[in-house]
């Protein structure tokens, strides 16, 4: 189980100052949920990502795996990010077998374990092949197996397939659910994409920007029983259903915080009753 | 006037007979290797120390750029002030030559690892030391090979200059012995085993690992396109 208990966390930028990119989250991911983050870029799902990762730690609050408070990164939660990040410098059944390597797993399980994980995804033919070898769909792929081969319990996943070309994307997208069907494994899929999100995810969290917000929390695992599809009429609409309430609950993405937490609150009051950019205006208004 | 050719192989075959070319050639690559040596494995690790830490860089790295504009041969008045007329002083001129053009380049190079490569290092498990032999230099590597060419240049130059203004063996001070003897076909011989040594070694050291790295590493692909 996956806690994220009122965290908060800013950032410092040169150009705007202090940014509060998430303020008093809260949610809860239960065991074998297939969990889509998705918002408009901006609302703060990396950094939520990145927090459960251990990769960045959190201002305020905390976030728990297991139950357990989450310090710094750590095998057990497997992460792919938007560029496969694979290294150059290893074949791709080295690549996979890297982290065994720093958990100082055997030669022979490492073998074993790439050697499966490579099956899994399809890419057992070209266990020596060399990355700038492989097409984009294809280090996502090893980068897929170089996760799974950790055999972490979660799975962390920051826009994997938003680089890749449509056919790659929908083959890579059936795969991952097909993969957590057999495993079980916790999955956290942050996208910006809400086609994606409805196709993929057992739940739909969808996030509000700046600081990010719980717009709406959707169970899927019942509504829409995989296999679905992008095209699938059903996940076209929720789609479309779930961006207008995204619209509806006052999205400002041009509009940031100028560096004080405490004004966050106002321009909300003030979008309630303005639209577009006439709200932008009005609040830029009060700053000035 | 020059020499014919054929003098100057004449001269060649005779000082490889009477074994004083040898001699000079095996002074001069045992001073080149220890310099050069050092001045990798130093040159490395400043480097990597300057790129990952910020107060090092700050404090440091001006010095570093501002030292690599001297010529090394300046050093070696210093060198013989410190370490007299000894063979610490002609390497100490060696190291200060490819020092720094060693250093530069893998602070470069560090520099320009993608975070990305450390992130995912880091979410498998790398931590410390590991995070820098297993990732970081492996991903530094093209940049510090291209370094450590430079270096090597650096270090026969400087060596070539050292030899020839202090006087102790090697292939500087034949070549030294040459113009005092107001033997032009002599000079000639040196100055050649000079450039096929220093074009050969940079062949058999850099020449197939270079291309295979950048190759490998993806940079083949990104220039040609």
């Amino acid at each position: 189980m996956i806690e994220v208990c009122r965290v908060g966390k800013k950032f410092q930028s040169t150009t705007r100052g202090v940014t509060a990119a998430l303020r008093d989250m809260s949610l809860t991911v239960e065991d074998g949920e297939f969990v889509c983050l998705v918002g408009p870029s901006g609302c703060g799902k990396t950094t939520l990502l990145n927090l459960i990762g251990g990769l960045e730690r959190p201002d305020d609050g905390e976030v728990r795996v297991h139950g357990k408070r989450v310090r710094g990164p750590g095998p057990d939660r497997g992460v792919m990010f938007q560029d496969a990040a694979l290294f150059p410098w290893l074949s791709v059944a080295e690549n996979v077998a890297f982290g065994m390597k720093e958990l100082r797993l055997s030669r022979a399980v490492r073998e074993a374990r790439a050697k499966k994980y490579l099956d899994l995804v399809k890419m057992s033919g070209f266990a020596k092949a060399w990355v700038h070898e492989l097409s984009g769909g294809m280090k996502q792929r090893v980068a897929l197996a170089r996760a799974l081969a950790l055999e972490p319990d979660i799975l962390l996943m920051d826009e994997p397939f938003g680089a890749l070309d449509p056919k790659s994307r929908d083959a890579l997208q059936a795969e991952i659910v097909d993969i957590w069907q057999k495993t079980h494994k916790t999955i956290v899929f942050v996208t910006h994409d809400m086609a994606e999100a409805v196709r993929l995810g057992s739940r739909v969290i969808v996030l509000r920007a700046r600081p990010a917000r719980v717009a709406c929390d959707v169970d899927l695992a019942a509504r829409l029983p995989q296999p679905r599809h992008v095209d699938q009429a059903e996940v076209v609409e929720l789609a479309a259903q779930l961006k207008g309430e995204l619209d509806e609950t006052g999205e400002h993405e041009a509009v940031d915080g100028d560096g004080h937490g405490d004004d966050d609150e106002r321009p909300q009051a003030t979008a309630a009753s303005s639209s577009g950019a006439g709200r932008l205006v009005a609040w830029m208004g009060l700053h000035l | 006037m020059l020499p014919g050719p054929d003098g100057v192989v004449k001269m060649l075959g005779h000082t490889l007979r009477d074994g004083e070319l040898p001699r000079a050639i095996m002074t001069s690559l045992y001073r080149l290797f220890v310099g050069y040596a050092l001045s990798a494995g130093a040159g490395i690790t400043l480097g990597v120390a300057l790129a990952r830490m910020s107060w090092l860089r700050a404090a440091v790295g001006p010095l570093v750029v501002g030292l690599q504009a001297l010529p090394s041969i300046c050093w070696l008045p210093l060198a013989l002030l410190w370490f007299g007329l000894s063979e610490k002083a002609i390497l100490f001129v060696v190291v200060m030559g490819s020092l720094l053009s060693i250093t530069i380049a893998t602070e470069g190079a560090v520099r320009a690892v993608p975070t990305m490569y450390i992130r995912a290092a880091r979410t498998m498990g790398s931590r410390r030391l590991r995070l820098y032999t297993r990732v970081i230099l492996p991903a530094a590597l093209p940049g510090i090979l291209t370094g450590l060419k430079l270096g090597w240049t650096f270090a026969w130059r400087s060596l070539m200059a050292g030899e020839l203004l202090y006087v102790a063996g090697g292939l500087g001070q034949l070549l030294t012995l040459g113009r005092e003897l107001g033997d032009m076909a002599r000079v000639m011989s040196v100055m050649v085993v000079i450039v096929i040594l220093g074009l050969g070694f940079e062949r058999l050291l850099f020449g197939s690992v270079e291309k295979r790295v950048r190759e490998r590493w993806g940079y083949a692909q990104a220039e040609a396109s």
